[in-house]
């Protein structure tokens, strides 16, 4: 059975709160690792090897839960422009996961936890 | 625009301020073209780091195409630790597309305008020129886009450095790519150069405007301590070739025939 009860509790919080889909844990990381970065939904998705339709309502959740910000649409553009926005407390976290996706056994398991999160969405 | 000393903005790269004659110009804008793998974004990283640590002007990246995780990186390999610049807030280096960051340039209290105001940036680097391709394939549209995406830029007062690429790795030289080459106050030439059997770099300057330059052709090295300018390369002509001939065999070979 896979479960959370050898994985740092910070990593636990970390994936029940922020992890809901595998494209919310390629967006984490990619800002974690370049957090000047600035895009609409199209050119984070050349950046992450995604489709930005696709990209786009978890960009939005992330806006909701603070980790990301938007700018509003103005003028000629056509797509809200996004950007980082952790606080310290969630760059720690993020640190935690990804010292942990080292670990062979706490990456199954946060693997197995994301899996069952996109299943029941 | 005075040429004096005292509005020089030193480029910190050892050899390439002697080159032009102190510096470049304050609130000017140069380009640095070359053939990828020439060392553009070394000068420029060069430039900005340079700036922050020795005249303490804070600078900012821009980046359309290496993520900034390379660029980390890329800079760690010149000695120059950016995440450290950056946490101290003396340097960004902001990741977007070409089209993202011309509009907000343009539009006020947007993206650019924070975050110099917030980093009070002194210098900024673009990399690079050859992305702003990706927005029209107008020649004249495009070169409307240069110039407002440069002024866009100095109207905060810095001094800008852009990167452009070259087509060509050796051999043929184009100047005026989308007229860059016109709207730029310095261009910084790179050049491969091949010297028995060994691919060296060239560095020249092609222009500097209202102000004297070295006009010499000089050897750039790139190193663990970061980008120096060497010597000129001597007894050597048709460097501009990349396949250059010492002059002794020529003067010895002429005189055979004679």
């Amino acid at each position: 059975m896979l479960d959370f009860e050898n994985i740092d509790p910070r990593v636990e919080k970390f994936v029940e709160e922020y992890l809901d889909s595998f494209i919310a844990w390629d967006l984490i990381l990619f800002f974690h690792e370049n957090p000047y970065a600035v895009g609409t939904p199209s050119s984070l998705a050349l950046s992450i090897g995604r489709l930005g339709s696709d990209i786009e309502p978890h960009l939005e959740r992330l806006v909701e839960k603070g980790v990301l910000s938007r700018e509003e649409k103005t003028g000629d553009a056509e797509e809200a422009i996004y950007s980082y926005r952790p606080t310290p407390e969630f760059e720690k976290m993020v640190m935690e996961f990804k010292r942990a996706l080292r670990d062979r056994a706490s990456r199954l398991i946060i693997v197995s936890k994301v899996l069952q999160k996109e299943a029941s969405r | 625009m005075s040429s004096s000393q005292d509005e020089r903005v030193p480029t910190g790269i050892q050899g390439l301020d002697e080159m032009l004659g102190g510096g470049l110009l304050t609130h000017s804008v140069a380009v640095v073209k070359g053939a990828p793998g020439t060392g553009k974004s070394c000068i420029g990283l060069e430039f900005i780091c340079r700036g922050v640590k020795e005249y303490g002007e804070p600078g900012l990246i821009v980046t359309f195409e290496e993520f900034p995780r390379q660029i980390y990186r890329d800079a760690l390999s010149i000695g120059h630790d950016l995440k450290a610049l950056e946490q101290e807030g003396r340097l960004r280096t902001l990741f977007t597309s070409p089209s993202v960051f011309f509009e907000e340039i343009r539009k006020p209290g947007r993206l650019l305008d924070r975050t110099v105001e917030e980093l009070e940036a002194k210098r900024i680097m673009v990399d690079s020129m050859s992305q702003l391709e990706r927005l029209t394939q107008d020649p004249v549209e495009l070169r409307e886009i240069m110039y407002s995406f440069l002024n866009g830029m100095l109207r905060h007062g810095v001094t800008l450095m852009v990167t452009q690429e070259d087509a060509y790795i050796t051999g043929d030289m184009s100047v005026a790519e989308a007229g860059l080459s016109f709207i730029v106050d310095t261009i910084i030439q790179l050049r491969y150069v091949e010297i028995s059997s060994s691919m060296e770099r060239a560095i020249f300057v092609l222009k500097h405007r209202a102000s004297d330059h070295d006009k010499r052709i000089r050897q750039l090295f790139i190193t663990s301590q970061g980008v120096v300018v060497g010597k000129p390369f001597e007894d050597r002509e048709g460097i501009l070739s990349g396949n250059p001939r010492t002059i002794r065999r020529k003067r010895k070979a002429e005189e055979f025939f004679r």
